[in-house]
């Protein structure tokens, strides 16, 4: 299978932001780059570990999520990225490593980036705003890391 | 005269601070000590500090005892005279002859002492040596002891001064993290929407996107998100700075013969000085953020008195009003009210000021009477009208 071919394949995009404008243009990012999967956006951490584990109100959800890339935003009030990765670790080994965890921040703290070096889940780092390139860059790695696993 | 209890009280200050020194962290202590014991020939020497209750044996040569009651200790004689004493038989000495250290075990006899006088003037405890049997200094020992005393002072205030200036450093160091982490933060609150705007303008820049109405609405919520954002942040820096500001709100404040309030664009208050307390009765948590027609008499809410005044403040510019109004008792007075609209740059009406004078205490009755039965008379016109 090529990455193309690859493309179709990825079961879930989830958008994490509080932000709605965001979440908006993360949709038509993925749009731009012919992402034909599944999009959920949420716009906190809470929202997020129901749509995961099927609970609150994706408790109908059967489909979806089976795998796939989350872009997490750091700050989000009530539960944050941060408190959002500490319920995610709770979750099992196997299911987590079906999730590609991104971290999108605005903040140039170089202690944000040092805090998510150190935390396993999450696969990539990067400032916003995300652009195409970025989007890419983060299917493509996705791509490598599920190819790895096989 | 001298105040012997500050002067204790100082000392003891003193003495705590010194009490920080790991003495045995550095050898020259130890050296310094040894060397007395050594060149005066007796085989104990200490350096003592005297706290309020106990006595601080911080070095020690000869003996291995790290505290000592103060009454026993001969150390708080030195300290008292501030001066180097020697005692060749303490046995002869009033002042010595009922201390158990001397009567019994180990049995004292000889004691010389050196005090650690601190640049500042205090004397915060002893350089001092012991002997078993009767004994003596000769003029070269005592001034041994009074130099290696001084040098052992001098020690000990260079290594404190060290102390306080790495506190110093180390406390600088943490404010500017913490002033480098305000800044990380407030680049944040920009950064955010600007990488939203940044995002925006990216997709249609290399067009993937078509600039159509909602997108520019979206650039216009994120650019209003921005300015307000910058807006606080430099609100708040004011805020702290701006002294003349806080100076005419506290005069506002304390004003007592008038209700200064401010009123926001709806009627609601949103500052409550002390003539306001006085003439309304309500405390400012009681009435902060409710509205001014609060302060109506029923018959008033009835013809929508509050709203009238407002609307007339705000084509007008102002609005002079007399007539009853409401304490929180339920008790009327005879009020006479101006309400002045406060324009932002663009001429819109943000807010009000609103000052009300009570006239039903002062000594104009009549007048008041007169303004009532107008009051009325423009009630009943109006009623009729």
């Amino acid at each position: 299978m090529n990455q193309n071919d690859f493309l179709k394949e990825i079961n879930c995009f989830l958008l994490v932001d509080d932000d709605k404008i965001t979440n908006l243009l993360h949709t038509k990012l993925l749009k731009i780059c012919h992402v034909q999967s599944h999009v959920e956006v949420v716009t906190s951490g809470v929202q997020a570990i129901d749509f995961l584990t099927c609970k609150g109100a994706y408790t109908s959800n059967k489909n979806f999520p089976q795998s796939g890339i989350i872009l997490l935003d750091i700050n989000m009030p009530v539960m944050n990225g941060w408190d959002f990765l500490d319920e995610y670790k709770k979750f099992d080994k196997i299911t987590r490593s079906k999730f590609f965890i991104v971290m999108l921040t605005s903040s140039i703290d170089p202690s944000d980036k040092n805090k998510a070096d150190e935390i396993e889940d999450i696969k990539m780092f990067l400032n916003k705003p995300l652009t195409k390139e970025n989007l890419l860059s983060i299917i493509h790695n996705y791509y490598l890391y599920v190819s790895g696993m096989n | 005269m001298k105040d012997f209890k500050l002067a204790e009280k100082r000392r003891i200050e003193a003495v705590h601070q010194f009490l920080q020194i790991d003495f045995d962290k550095s050898k020259e202590y130890q050296e310094i000590v040894d060397l007395a014991a050594e060149l005066c020939e007796k085989p104990v020497a200490l350096l003592s500090l005297l706290d309020k209750d106990v006595n601080w044996l911080k070095v020690r040569s000869g003996v291995s005892i790290q505290i000592m009651p103060k009454e026993t200790s001969f150390c708080q004689y030195v300290v008292q005279s501030e001066s180097l004493m020697v005692i060749d038989d303490v046995t002869k000495d009033s002042r010595f002859d009922d201390n158990p250290l001397v009567y019994t075990e180990p049995k004292v006899r000889f004691y010389a002492g050196a005090p650690l006088l601190l640049s500042s003037g205090i004397t915060i405890g002893s350089l001092c040596l012991f002997d078993l049997k009767p004994n003596t200094l000769t003029p070269l020992q005592q001034k041994t002891l009074a130099v290696l005393s001084s040098q052992i002072t001098n020690l000990m205030e260079l290594d404190l001064s060290h102390k306080l200036l790495k506190l110093k450093v180390e406390e600088i160091e943490e404010r500017n993290k913490s002033l480098q982490k305000i800044a990380f933060i407030q680049s944040h609150e920009i950064r955010h929407p600007l990488t939203t705007i940044m995002g925006l303008v990216n997709l249609v820049r290399y067009n993937y996107q078509e600039v159509d109405e909602e997108w520019i609405q979206m650039i216009v919520e994120a650019t209003n998100n921005l300015d307000n954002k910058i807006l606080s942040i430099v609100n708040e820096t004011i805020e702290n700075k701006d002294i003349r500001t806080n100076r005419f709100y506290k005069m506002v404040e304390e004003i007592e013969d008038y209700a200064i309030i401010l009123l926001d664009k709806e009627g609601n208050i949103e500052n409550w000085n002390k003539g306001a307390e006085k003439i309304k009765g309500y405390k400012p948590i009681e009435i902060i953020g409710k509205n001014f027609s609060v302060f109506y008499t029923s018959e008033d809410l009835e013809i929508q008195r509050p709203q009238k005044l407002i609307n007339l403040a705000t084509e007008k510019g102002f609005a002079k009003d007399e007539g009853w109004r409401v304490k929180k008792d339920g008790s009327r007075f005879w009020g006479s009210i101006l309400i002045t609209a406060i324009h932002n740059q663009e001429g819109e009406v943000i807010g009000f000021t609103k000052v009300t004078r009570d006239l039903s205490e002062k000594k104009e009755r009549e007048e008041v009477n007169m303004a009532y039965i107008a009051y009325l008379e423009d009630q009943v016109k109006k009623l009729s009208a």
